[in-house]
């Protein structure tokens, strides 16, 4: 696929150029003035924004049948620690909202366990069209899910069962993690030594990758919780990614020192007191001026998709510029989900995701999305309107 | 007194005018042009958008006790009917402040009980500014809230009590309105607080405002309100493109679902433009969730018909006039006009144009709620 005459924001940082961008194979393969077409499809984007296909980190697509309480897929709340879970296997990509992805303009996406346990599952990451998600998907585990707070709490505390409060919380999350360093040590060393490894536990057997720091940990909390999930990451040397972050402005320093990526959001929620207060996109600015990697996440399908490219929108208002509100839905998730080296940016090389846009869809309200490419298929079309 | 000057006033019929509004005891005075008034506080808004302020339709917000989640104030579920209650009871003007809604340019909200019984109380149209029901008051009573939906059915069927089936909504619905009806016509009546409130809706005082979904909620409540002559409005009304003429026959006003909320336009596959055309046959506004919604949601149900290609101007009455026009209460809110209340939110630029756009100063009843570090004042 040729795109023809586009207005480009590659998001590497350039300032916007006019351009073409050749798709071979999924792969962009040029991006340039006057690229020759071949027999490439060749699609006019003149007067068209051309960005890369936005990338929501935190969604439940597929998973969370909202209407149809059947198709509650991705909280299985019948015991606190169920690392061995893996959302992929909750998935349904045929479900309605998971369907209507693309036409918000997102191409990839993190799709989590719920946060109704202490130790919640494994998330991965898809592409968002496709009926086997299998295929669609790019990046399996792709963080360890953790929640904190209200939750978990609301899960068990009625039931009676540990945890109850948040002390409950920490308590479950230091013993699971204890014993799940241990049996890495154990394996390792019977590895070295050639001898018995430890009886195996598909609970810590799940836990190993982010013990080894192959993947992030990605925990749910809002206010004084991130000091408990910055405490647990920094005990066992993984990567963190905080996840909602609401009243992030009370913990700036610590959390830019802890080195963990935000993925915060979504807003438009009601504030009340403790968990539910701070939701405000004023919190992305503050992190962005303090150099941390923060994202704009969606939550769909409790929000639906749209509100990932609207929040965008909503942290211009709150101060931040254009530019750097669209790398909170590209580049940024792109770096947090470690999938940066596919999607994320219009670069030579990387995956030919890209959605084209009437006007600054960041800047101008009346920004309409007019298509969405993924891998060089056209995958979302306006309709046309009467 | 306060005099607004030189801003970009958003006046009715989608006039825009610069000029000056003159604000005395909470209403509007006058509007024109170089107007003055010795001794009032003025605001320069001067290269400003000043808008009516916008009005939350349907929302459960103040009545929720956030403080104390598990036992809100908005739902009533221990019987289905019980439409003499009322909103005024349960206000927190604590909660609705901690939302802050003049940031998102909200003056005013419509305040009803939430959704789980099929009568569930009489609501009415606040202010985001007071301490108190009384304070915050725009017009006390403007519907009896019903919901005829299945969150009525799953929570009494969970108490194995009436109604769990659509059956059994409608069939409660038309003895409440018939009994209604006959302790109207007794001589020496006992008082009673749900026959009362439901004499407002029979006299049609007042209407019947119904959250509704599906095809089937809607076909059921608007054949009941017609058999007992009732004004109706229609709340959520996801499934309504697929009856838009039974609706527009019926003659209900229309409040749009939230647009966003848990993907019901998308699992629904709501026809937001079949929904909007009805504008030319009755009053038809946007909403949001009925339950709890943050200080952005209504401004962005407002901006995605923008992104759609709707008019600005036509956006914007959609949740200002034209809201206060479904709710009856446009001789009180929802314009610039003389004698209204002093309901306005003064942005720097034009939100539903530009995504920089942000609110300047908010006044609600004639007094500043809000105000922008550096912003309108000289």
């Amino acid at each position: 696929m040729l795109i023809r005459n586009a207005t480009i924001l590659d998001m590497t940082g350039a300032a916007p150029y006019t351009g073409d961008i050749l798709i071979r194979d999924g792969k962009i393969a040029a991006i340039g003035c006057d690229l020759p077409a071949q027999d490439q499809q060749v699609l006019d984007a003149s007067g068209l924004w051309a960005l890369p296909g936005f990338v929501d980190a935190h969604t439940h697509q597929g998973g969370f049948d909202m209407i149809d309480q059947n198709g509650m897929d991705l909280n299985e709340m019948t015991d606190p620690v169920t690392p061995q879970v893996c959302a992929i296997d909750g998935c349904n990509p045929l479900d309605k909202n998971f369907r209507s992805v693309p036409a918000a303009g997102v191409t990839t996406l993190c799709i989590t366990p719920g946060s109704g346990n202490v130790i919640c599952g494994q998330a991965f990451v898809a592409k968002s069209v496709g009926n086997d998600i299998h295929k669609m998907t790019i990046k399996n585990p792709s963080a360890l899910k953790i929640a904190l707070g209200m939750n978990p709490k609301g899960a068990y505390g009625p039931k009676g069962r540990k945890p109850m409060t948040r002390m409950g919380i920490a308590s479950v999350l230091m013993e699971t993690f204890a014993k799940a360093d241990q049996y890495r040590k154990e394996k390792q060393k019977a590895q070295l030594e050639g001898t018995q490894p430890p009886k195996y536990d598909e609970k810590y057997e799940a836990m190993l990758p982010a013990l080894e720091g192959q993947i992030p940990l990605k925990i749910h909390c809002e206010q004084f919780d991130m000091l408990t999930a910055i405490e647990l990451a920094k005990k066992y040397h993984c990567r963190l990614t905080i996840e909602h972050a609401w009243l992030a402005k009370e913990f700036l320093e610590e959390l830019s020192e802890s080195g963990a990526d935000i993925n915060y959001g979504p807003v438009g929620v009601p504030t009340g007191y403790g968990e539910l207060t701070g939701a405000d996109l004023i919190d992305v600015k503050l992190l962005d001026e303090r150099g941390v990697n923060v994202s704009i996440i969606s939550d769909s399908p409790i929000l639906s998709e749209e509100v990932l490219l609207i929040q965008a929108g909503e942290a211009v208002r709150c101060g931040v510029s254009p530019e750097r509100a669209l790398r909170m839905i590209t580049i940024n998730p792109a770096k947090a989900l470690g999938v940066s080296e596919r999607v994320g940016s219009l670069e030579v090389g990387k995956d030919g995701d890209v959605v084209l846009f009437s006007a600054m869809p960041t800047r101008d309200v009346a920004a309409k999305l007019c298509y969405t490419i993924i891998e060089g298929s056209v995958v979302y079309t306006a309709p046309e309107r009467s | 007194m306060m005099l607004i000057k030189n801003g970009n006033l958003h006046l009715p019929d989608q006039q825009v005018l610069t000029g000056d509004v003159l604000i005395q005891n909470g209403k509007i005075l006058q509007i024109g042009t170089g107007l003055s008034a010795p001794g009032a506080e003025i605001l320069d808004a001067q290269g400003k958008d000043v808008f009516p302020g916008f009005i939350l339709p349907v929302t459960s917000v103040g009545l929720t006790d956030y403080a104390n989640l598990r036992q809100g104030d908005s739902n009533e579920t221990s019987s289905p009917c019980h439409p003499g209650l009322h909103v005024r009871y349960a206000l927190d003007g604590r909660e609705v402040a901690l939302q802050r809604y003049w940031l998102g340019g909200i003056t005013s909200f419509g305040a009803a009980p939430a959704d789980g019984a099929l009568l569930a109380g009489q609501m009415g149209v606040y202010h985001v500014d007071g301490a108190t029901a009384g304070q915050m008051c725009v017009c006390d009573t403007v519907a009896v809230k019903g919901n005829f939906l299945s969150d009525v059915k799953a929570t009494f069927k969970a108490k194995d009590a009436a109604p769990m089936t659509r059956m059994g909504m409608a069939s409660l619905l038309r003895k409440q309105l018939r009994e209604a009806k006959e302790w109207m016509q007794q001589e020496n009546r006992e008082d009673n607080e749900d026959f009362a409130a439901l004499e407002k809706v029979l006299t049609k005082e007042i209407p019947l405002l119904m959250n509704v979904h599906t095809v089937a909620d809607i076909a059921d409540v608007i054949a009941i309100a017609k058999e007992f002559d009732l004004r109706l409005i229609l709340n959520g009304v996801y499934e309504g493109h697929l009856v838009k003429e039974l609706i527009v026959e019926s003659g209900a006003s229309v409040i749009l679902g939230d647009q966003f909320d848990a993907g019901a336009r998308i699992w629904y596959g709501t026809d937001v433009d079949s929904l909007l055309s009805m504008q030319q046959q009755t009053n038809v506004c946007i909403g949001c969730s009925s339950g709890g919604v943050g200080k952005e949601n209504l401004l962005w149900n407002a901006c995605r018909l923008v992104q759609e290609g709707y008019q600005p101007a036509d956006v914007l009455d959609l949740m200002t006039v034209k809201t206060a026009k479904v709710l009856g209460v446009d001789h009180l809110i929802g314009s610039i006009r003389e004698g209204l209340f002093a309901d306005l939110v003064i942005y720097q630029g034009n939100p539903l144009e530009s995504w920089s756009a942000c609110v300047d100063t908010t006044v609600v009843a004639g007094k500043i709620v809000y105000r922008k570090e550096g912003g309108a004042v000289c």
